[in-house]
């Protein structure tokens, strides 16, 4: 069995092993730390670890509460879910090394648009009985358009002015922000009874059925979605003649030039994508959570996109288990707070950004990398010397 | 008079295996200039580097002032009174002369850098020398014979004994070079050693007194320059060893596929690169172009294939103005192209051999299914070329970086030939790569050629382009100086006298290049 | 009432009154601290999107440190220090990050930025038991400064005099980076290495060496901007403070072309835009959004970046024409 596994690490080329290797003891040093912050700094250490490492899967543990153990779990889908959106757009754009940070900006400006799509059709001001699942539909089209022309500025200033994209987009970020209060506090949007909210929309337009069929199982469709627009992205970027394009890109601008591709053209394009990725996932969060809009402070959806994108080396085939154990110790350090005495949640910032620099760090592990291929090119001469002694 | 410098026996094998060096012998005396000639690749440049300190010698000794020395960094070198002038200016260009010439050396008034002495430094080691150079002026607004004379003054008041120029004139207009040769002589006699780097043999004649050859990384000699001939040179420079002897009939050549008229080319600085060029390839035949690199051949050929764009003139590519064209439509117009540069141009290392052999083709309808790429077929297709073009590998998956540089450019051999094509731009297609798959590369051109494709080949191999031409131009400062239709006639001796430009032909005969 | 008289109401109100303008200075300050800051690592040619962490987390030590010593005397000033000196560090780091592990600098912002917010509420959290903010702590401001002379000149005296001490620090700061960049010799090596690595190497100076001072720099100057936020803007941290201006000293840096008296013209401008959308929020307005005015200064500054960008492009092309001109009289010398 041991031996059977070695041969298939084996099989693998020296990059890709090295690559896996990497990726673990960059987890495995970001995961110590995570546990060295939880002893310094809980009450009861023991007890913290616990919650932080199996709290979302506390289902699997007759002893705890059935309801409460699904809420841990349902903790965890809810925070899949942005990650798979963010993931899938930040993926996209970096493959074709864009840097725009707007993504924040078109989570803010999808998550509006829909919402008051939602409040027009299904709210007391056309007092119509919408169908719900036109409106559910409708806004989360609307949410797709939305992202997609936020993105779109920093694109073209860039195209147009020569203008940083990195910097026009973290500043549109903030013109949404405002624009989003603008909208949500100072028009017809805005709930008159209530100082913090948009009008409410019926409970059938949410994207989640509480007690799913009868368990206590929180159905989240939101994350049917998210996964739906992760294989998208992965099919547009590797099964698509654009996506291929798109990569030919990042990996040499030069050659992509000269084989023909409008390098310019297709970087405008995958920020719209990603835009418009980011809209739709701006409009999951609020369908699938709320029944009316609130306003959105800079969650750091946008940031999250980064790191995921990192972790999955902008390809979304691995966005699945990169966004699962991103959300896993997100949800597990959340539940490890909420019992008394535990550390507080946000040291898992730390966790992310110190497995990031581990992750991209060309030069660690270089002496291991260098032995592994010296091994490698030792091995096939030795295989071909005896092929040769055989002939 | 003593040698002041001596470089004994030096040898420097590159990490590749390729020996650029191999035991060279260069010795120069106290005020003197002395020129190193040699093609390009004869390892000219990396004895200077190792002399300078960018790399080391592998074997052998320098010897300065009768002492040994190791020169470890280019800080080494300038302590031991060497000074470089790069073909690439080391220069800052919103700082100022002052500031660029004690740049390293910055001279200190308590906390402040103190420019005004920086400025009475450059000041005074500009009137010792006698270049005109004001320190004030910032080095963006220079024309580029001044940033010439600001890197020598560089270098000068560093203390440097010793100046190495690489290539200094390619750069210059006539009148630079003309006055930078008063400076250069001037500085000979107030003692200072000059090594001249260059191709151009007028020059060589004109300024030195001993010239040192170099070919495929020997010394074949050094003679005093009044006891040699531009065309003696020329021809100890200038060998083909072997004959290449590639089986192939008479061309048959058809009608014009490309032709250039009257082209003229400014590079990016606003210097005339190529200048009033006029030639066609026709079907079923190879033209090369030959000549000294830095001849215009790079700015003619990135106009051909798109890459650049021109103002003066005009190219067509089946009757079509390839200016109004982008790449995409000049390849489906006909056009394939091996790049000079594999690595930057030629391929996406980080991409697979499958994925690099359809990169240009990736559109085409039998590649789709729907919106879908149809990988069945592109594996199919990419495993046949593999095989056919002896890739050597362990499947289409593999990484392209992964590969040996004969390898990498089979790959890039077989997605630019099995691509639709009317003319092939062969751009150097078999530098840096082993025997076999040079003579594979060369084997498969004839056969694009008998199979009715016109051929443009670029090679700094003259045994390779001797054998592989049809006809052949040699360009020369821009300018096409020869031409001939039928190379079979074409000894080597002669072909290096026009391309260094000891030989011209009429204008008339070079008129031949353009058939109409 | 229309949108213009509200307009023409609120720029008649807020001018007319001295608070405007001190709202102008005290805004401006931190923004230009980050600016210049990462203005010195621009001119290195490197990119410091950690700015933001940076003045997080000094930010929060220098509550920390200034607290535990009792928050009055000495204890904010040595806040400050602990601040600059934890700046430096991080600033240190990210060139360590960039430069010798060969990561994007830009991605290492972006992970210094994550690990600076989730280790200064860590932080806060472990010592404070609070979550939000520290004000459980007594942690003291820096003092004031009053001028003599000038603070008895009205209406200037009171716009000029009683700033914050790291406010005047702010603006000498210009004049200062300005001196260390253009008069210095490490200024002229560090523009040297910024612009062209390969000269700088070629005659012996160590581009890693310089790279890594000018981030060890911007890092103090984050360290300043952090502490200014923490200890004269507000008396305490919290963990919303910095709330961009990381990011926008960034932007004004980029719009300043790394040039500290530019920089400064900018920051202004970002200042006076944000002091009439902070004056604004106080008036009752019926034609303006006073939510849209928050944005006012955003778009401002995305405007000054695109304009900038304009402005660049266009001296390049008259550069190159230029050659191109220089080229063709060269030629027509030599025909004659």
């Amino acid at each position: 069995m041991n031996k059977e596994k070695k041969s298939l690490f084996g099989k693998m080329d020296v990059e890709a092993r090295f690559g896996l290797m990497r990726m673990g003891v960059a987890i495995a040093i970001g995961l110590g730390l995570a546990v060295v912050l939880i002893v310094v700094a809980a009450k009861n250490p023991g007890e913290s670890l616990k919650y932080f490492f199996a709290g979302p899967l506390q289902i699997l543990n007759p002893a705890v509460k059935s309801g409460l153990a699904w809420n841990y779990f349902d903790l965890w889908i809810q925070k899949i879910i942005p990650l798979l959106f963010t993931g899938s757009a930040v993926c996209i754009m970096f493959s074709a090394n864009k840097f725009n940070l707007g993504l924040e900006g078109a989570i803010i400006a999808g998550g509006l648009s829909c919402a008051w799509v939602c409040t027009l059709l299904d709210g007391d001001m056309l007092a119509a009985n919408a169908n719900p699942v036109l409106c559910v539909i409708l806004g989360l089209g609307v949410s797709i358009i939305a992202g997609a022309l936020v993105m779109l500025v920093p694109a073209l200033l860039e195209k147009f002015f020569n203008a940083s994209t990195m910097v026009t987009s973290l500043m549109m970020n903030y013109i949404l922000l405002y624009v989003s209060q603008h909208c949500l506090f100072a028009t017809s949007l805005r709930d008159a009874k209530t100082s913090k909210y948009s009008n409410q929309w019926t409970e059938d337009v949410v994207l989640t059925a509480k007690k799913f069929l009868g368990t206590d199982f929180t159905m989240r469709y939101g994350f049917f979605i998210g996964v739906v627009i992760v294989i998208l992205a992965w099919a547009f970027l590797f099964k698509t003649k654009w996506g291929y394009k798109i990569r030919q890109i990042g990996q040499n601008p030069h050659f992509a030039k000269y084989v023909g591709v409008s390098v310019v053209s297709l970087g405008i394009l995958v920020q719209v994508i990603g835009g418009a990725i980011g809209g739709l996932g701006g409009a999951t969060v609020i369908l699938g959570n709320y029944n009316y809009y609130y306003g959105i402070e800079m969650t750091g959806f946008g940031w999250d996109g980064v790191t995921m994108a990192i972790f999955s080396g902008n390809n979304p085939k691995k966005l699945f288990a990169s966004c699962a154990f991103i959300a896993y110790i997100r949800a597990g350090a959340q539940i490890m707070a909420t019992q008394p005495g535990g550390p507080i949640s946000e040291m898992t910032k730390i966790v992310e950004g110190v497995i990031i620099l581990f992750l991209l760090a060309e030069q660690f592990l270089a002496r291991t990398h260098r032995k592994m291929i010296v091994a490698e090119a030792k091995k096939k001469q030795a295989l071909k010397l005896a092929a040769e002694v055989n002939e | 008079m003593e040698d002041y410098l001596v470089m004994q026996d030096v040898t420097k094998i590159y990490n590749n295996g390729i020996i650029a060096n191999d035991k060279v012998n260069f010795s120069a005396k106290k005020g003197e200039i002395h020129a190193i000639c040699g093609e390009n690749g004869a390892g000219k440049t990396t004895l200077m580097k190792m002399l300078f300190g960018i790399e080391q010698p592998d074997e052998g000794k320098i010897i300065i002032k009768g002492e040994e020395m190791r020169l470890n960094s280019p800080t080494d070198a300038i302590k031991a009174g060497i000074g470089m002038v790069h073909q690439h200016f080391m220069q800052v260009p919103t700082l100022t002369v002052a500031e660029n010439v004690t740049l390293g050396i910055e001279p200190t008034k308590g906390l402040k850098f103190d420019h005004n002495k920086a400025v009475e430094m450059t000041r005074e080691c500009c009137e010792k020398y006698g270049f005109d150079i004001n320190p004030e002026a910032h080095i963006q607004d220079l024309s580029v014979g001044v940033k010439q004379k600001v890197e020598i003054v560089k270098a000068l008041v560093k203390g440097c004994e010793i100046l190495i120029l690489d290539e200094p004139t390619a750069v210059l207009t006539p009148q630079e070079t003309k006055e930078l040769f008063i400076q250069l002589k001037n500085l000979k006699d107030s003692g200072c050693t000059i090594i001249f780097i260059s191709h151009k043999l007028n020059e060589v004649k004109e300024l030195c007194d001993r010239v040192t050859v170099i070919k495929k990384g020997k010394t074949i000699g050094v003679w005093n320059i009044k006891d040699v001939t531009e065309a003696d040179i020329s021809r100890y420079m200038v060998g083909v060893d072997v004959d290449l002897n590639i089986p192939k009939k008479p061309a048959e050549p058809k009608e014009n596929v490309l032709v250039v008229k009257d082209l003229t080319v400014y590079n990016e600085a606003g210097k005339k690169k190529v200048d009033d060029v006029s030639f066609s390839v026709r079907k079923g035949e190879i033209v090369g172009i030959a000549g000294v690199e830095g001849n215009g051949q790079r700015e003619l050929i990135d106009v051909i294939t798109g890459l650049a764009k021109y103002n003066y003139g005009s190219v067509t590519l089946m009757g079509k103005e390839v200016k109004d064209l982008n790449i995409h439509e000049l390849r489906k117009a006909g056009l394939v192209h091996i790049p000079e540069d594999r690595n930057l141009y030629g391929c996406a290392r980080s991409m697979s051999i499958k994925d690099n052999m359809v990169a240009d083709k990736i559109a085409n309808p039998e590649y789709n299914k729907g919106l879908f790429i149809n990988e069945s077929a592109i594996k199919a297709d990419t495993d046949k070329w593999i095989e056919e073009y002896r890739v050597l590998c362990d499947n289409g998956e593999q990484l392209c970086g992964m590969l040996s540089g004969g390898n990498v450019q089979k790959v890039v051999v077989a997605r630019e030939f099995t691509s639709y094509s009317e003319l092939v731009v062969s751009d150097q297609p078999t530098r840096g790569i082993d025997v076999g798959a040079a003579e594979f590369v060369r084997q498969r051109m004839v056969e694009m050629r008998d199979a009715g494709k016109a051929i443009l080949l670029i090679s700094a191999d003259l045994a390779e382009i001797m054998s592989l031409s049809d006809s052949l131009i040699v360009m020369h400062g821009g300018k096409i100086n020869a031409y001939f239709p039928n190379v079979k006639e074409l000894t080597e001796e002669d072909l290096g006298f026009y391309m260094l430009g000891v030989k011209h032909m009429s204008d008339e005969e070079i008129g031949a290049a353009l058939h109409e | 009432m229309s949108v213009f008289t509200e307009i023409w109401s609120i720029l008649s109100t807020a001018f007319s009154t001295t608070e405007f303008y001190t709202m102008i200075i005290e805004s401006t300050a931190p923004i230009l601290l980050a600016a210049l800051g990462c203005a010195i690592a621009a001119k290195a040619n490197a990119t410091n999107m950690g700015m933001e962490g940076i003045m997080m987390m000094s930010a929060l030590v220098a509550v920390l440190v200034s607290s535990a010593l009792g928050g009055a005397g000495v204890g904010p000033w040595v806040g400050l220090i602990a601040a600059v000196v934890v700046g430096c560090i991080l600033g240190f780091l990210v060139s360590v990050f960039a430069f010798r592990l060969k990561i994007d600098i830009i991605l290492v912002g972006i992970a210094m930025n994550l690990i600076c917010t989730g280790a200064s509420v860590f932080l806060m959290y472990s010592i404070t038991g609070d979550r939000t903010t520290t004000t459980s702590l007594i942690s003291g401001k820096l003092p004031s400064l009053s001028i003599p002379l000038i603070k008895d000149i009205p209406v200037i005296g009171t716009v000029l005099s009683g700033r914050f001490v790291l406010t005047y620090l702010a603006f000498i700061l210009v004049a200062v980076l300005s001196f260390l960049l253009f008069k210095t010799k490490l200024g002229l090596r560090i523009r040297a290495v910024g612009e062209n690595e390969n000269a700088a190497e070629s005659v012996g100076i160590s581009s890693l060496k310089i790279k890594t001072i000018a981030l060890i720099i911007s890092g103090a100057f984050g360290g300043l901007g952090g502490a200014f936020m923490s200890q004269c803007y507000l008396a305490y941290f919290s963990s919303g403070l910095i709330a961009g201006r990381g990011f926008i000293g960034l932007a004004a840096c980029t719009m300043g072309s790394a040039n500290p008296g530019i920089i400064c013209l900018c920051c202004l401008a970002f200042g006076i835009f944000y002091a009439i959308s902070m004056f604004s929020q106080s008036m009752k307005l019926f034609a303006i959004s006073s939510y849209a005015l928050l944005a006012l200064p955003y778009a401002i500054v995305l405007i000054g970046v695109v304009i900038y960008s304009i402005y660049t492009r266009n001296k390049e092309l008259e550069r190159l024409r230029g050659l191109d001109s220089e080229e063709k009289t060269e030629q027509n010398k030599a025909v004659e």
